[in-house]
């Protein structure tokens, strides 16, 4: 297993009371298995990836990542991290940038591995460039090269596409979907958008807050490679359904 | 435009003093043209130039070591609050005690040369390096801080790959206001203890009444802090081209 979660349940202090975030999760995330996580703002997705990543200590439950703890699994290298502000470093060129993971984690071969993935995610060409002169899509396909650098075994995407515009979003969510086929990683990927999560994701689990809770997971058997047109297709469109129906706890009539 | 426009109005402003100073006919020793200013200048160019290269290695020594001090306690501070908690008291009191008090203190202990003075210059700089550096050091984004942390970054290489690159703009802008302050304590000192430099310059001058000297001096000090500002601006530029803004985002 990637990722085993049991009755996960996080609390925060805020003022005088306690603000619970989470309470009883449950997830699993099988190995190379892709998993969206759907659910409203403020229902704790955030929380429960950033203690997936080892960012965040539980404040009950079990959380275990590759058959350890998550500091062992951050320990291994193992983990890749993609956020929807993705935090580069504005300082460094794009080329820098994805090497600086190398270097962090003193891979053999940087060079060779840094320039593969800045290829692989179409960005060879801006190499010299930095941050500040990218647009947002240019900006994530540079987090999701440098997320991947390592060879993680589980990559954890938190709304990685959540602040793009929606052309941008579309051209993304594809990329993502061809770059995952090459490297094949387990990924957690949280987003608020169903139609992402269905496009995405071998499995969808919904969740709903206050405090943040799993309420269902939906199988997506569509077939892989996936591609843009995929949309229009009635299966798609059911599942996309359902998961809305899923996700406001009653059936919708219509689809888009 | 850019330089052509300022160096017109201030050629403008040193063209207005000269003819008021010919058609009122004011006294020299009370307000010299800008041309017997430069004439002075021009007489004993070796008398300024000593006195001038004396205050500012005085003034660069100060700001390097105070650089330097706020940058090692500066780190200890942004690793640890209860070293901020200590180490803010006596640096506060250090920057609000005047140093014309601590002149003549520098003066017994350490006499006539270079080391009081780049001591001054230090401990008028050193507060402000210090606050931007903490400040700095301690302004990561919050995102780049959690990928590193994911990717198990030593806290080793967390503050080298990332708090030092972010405190830079902040560095900067320590040092934008350290240096004239730099420069203000070098000749303090070298006025209180009339030893060396620009300070002593100007006291001898002040002695025989020589205006036009004194005038001189203020030339050369207004243009020694051009000139460091200028350097300045000049590196800011060069190695914070990332930042906001140099990128005009």
């Amino acid at each position: 297993m990637a990722v085993e979660v049991r009755g996960l349940s996080h609390r925060y202090p805020v003022g005088d009371g306690l603000i619970t975030a989470l309470e009883g999760v449950n997830l699993t995330v099988k190995n190379g298995e892709f998993v969206a996580v759907v659910g409203r703002s403020g229902c704790g997705k955030t929380t429960l990836l950033r203690t997936i990543a080892g960012l965040l200590s539980p404040t009950s439950g079990q959380v275990k990542v590759l058959g350890g703890s998550s500091d062992s699994a951050r320990q291994a290298r193992a983990l890749g991290l993609v956020t929807q502000d993705p935090g580069l470093l504005s300082w460094l060129n794009v080329a820098s940038n994805v090497r600086l993971t190398l270097d962090i984690t003193g891979e053999e071969g940087r060079d060779e591995r840094a320039q593969e993935l800045l290829e692989r995610v179409g960005i060879a060409e801006f190499a010299r460039l930095v941050p500040g002169q990218l647009s947002g899509g240019m900006r994530q396909r540079v987090a999701l090269a440098r997320a991947l650098a390592h060879r993680p075994k589980l990559l954890l995407m938190d709304e990685p596409f959540g602040a793009l515009d929606e052309l941008s979003r579309e051209e993304m969510r594809l990329e993502l979907l061809r770059v995952w086929e090459q490297e094949r990683t387990s990924v957690v990927f949280v987003t608020h958008s169903i139609r992402e999560a269905v496009l995405l994701a071998d499995r969808v689990v919904v969740m709903n807050g206050q405090p943040g809770h799993v309420t269902a997971e939906v199988l997506i058997p569509l077939e892989r490679p996936r591609l843009g047109t995929l949309e229009e297709s009635q299966p798609y469109r059911e599942l996309v359904a359902r998961v809305r129906g899923l996700l406001w706890s009653e059936p919708v009539a219509h689809g888009d | 435009m850019i330089i052509v426009v300022p160096a017109l109005i201030s050629a403008l402003l040193l063209a207005f003093w000269e003819l008021w100073v010919r058609a009122r006919d004011v006294k020299e020793y009370l307000l010299p043209a800008p041309s017997a200013v430069l004439r002075v200048l021009a007489d004993e160019p070796g008398r300024f130039a000593e006195a001038a290269y004396l205050s500012l290695q005085a003034a660069i020594g100060g700001l390097i070591i105070a650089s330097l001090g706020a940058f090692i306690l500066g780190t200890a501070m942004a690793h640890s609050r209860v070293l901020e908690r200590s180490i803010y008291p006596p640096a506060l009191a250090l920057k609000v005690t005047p140093i014309v008090a601590v002149v003549p203190l520098f003066t017994i202990w350490f006499g006539f040369g270079l080391m009081p003075r780049v001591l001054i210059a230090a401990m008028i700089t050193f507060f402000p390096m210090l606050v931007n550096t903490v400040i700095g050091l301690r302004s990561v984004d919050p995102r780049a801080h959690d990928f590193l942390r994911a990717l198990n970054a030593s806290r080793w290489q967390i503050f080298w790959h990332l708090r030092v690159p972010s405190s830079l703009p902040y560095v900067f802008a320590g040092l934008r206001i350290s240096v004239p302050l730099s420069l203000i304590g070098a000749v303090v000192a070298e006025f209180l203890s009339g030893s060396a430099g620009m300070g002593q310059l100007i006291l001898i001058a002040n002695g025989d009444f020589d205006t036009p000297a004194l005038f001189g001096a203020v030339f050369v000090l207004a243009g020694l802090g051009i000139v460091l500002t200028a350097t300045v601006a000049l590196i800011e530029r060069k190695y914070l081209f990332w930042h906001d803004s140099s990128l005009g985002a």
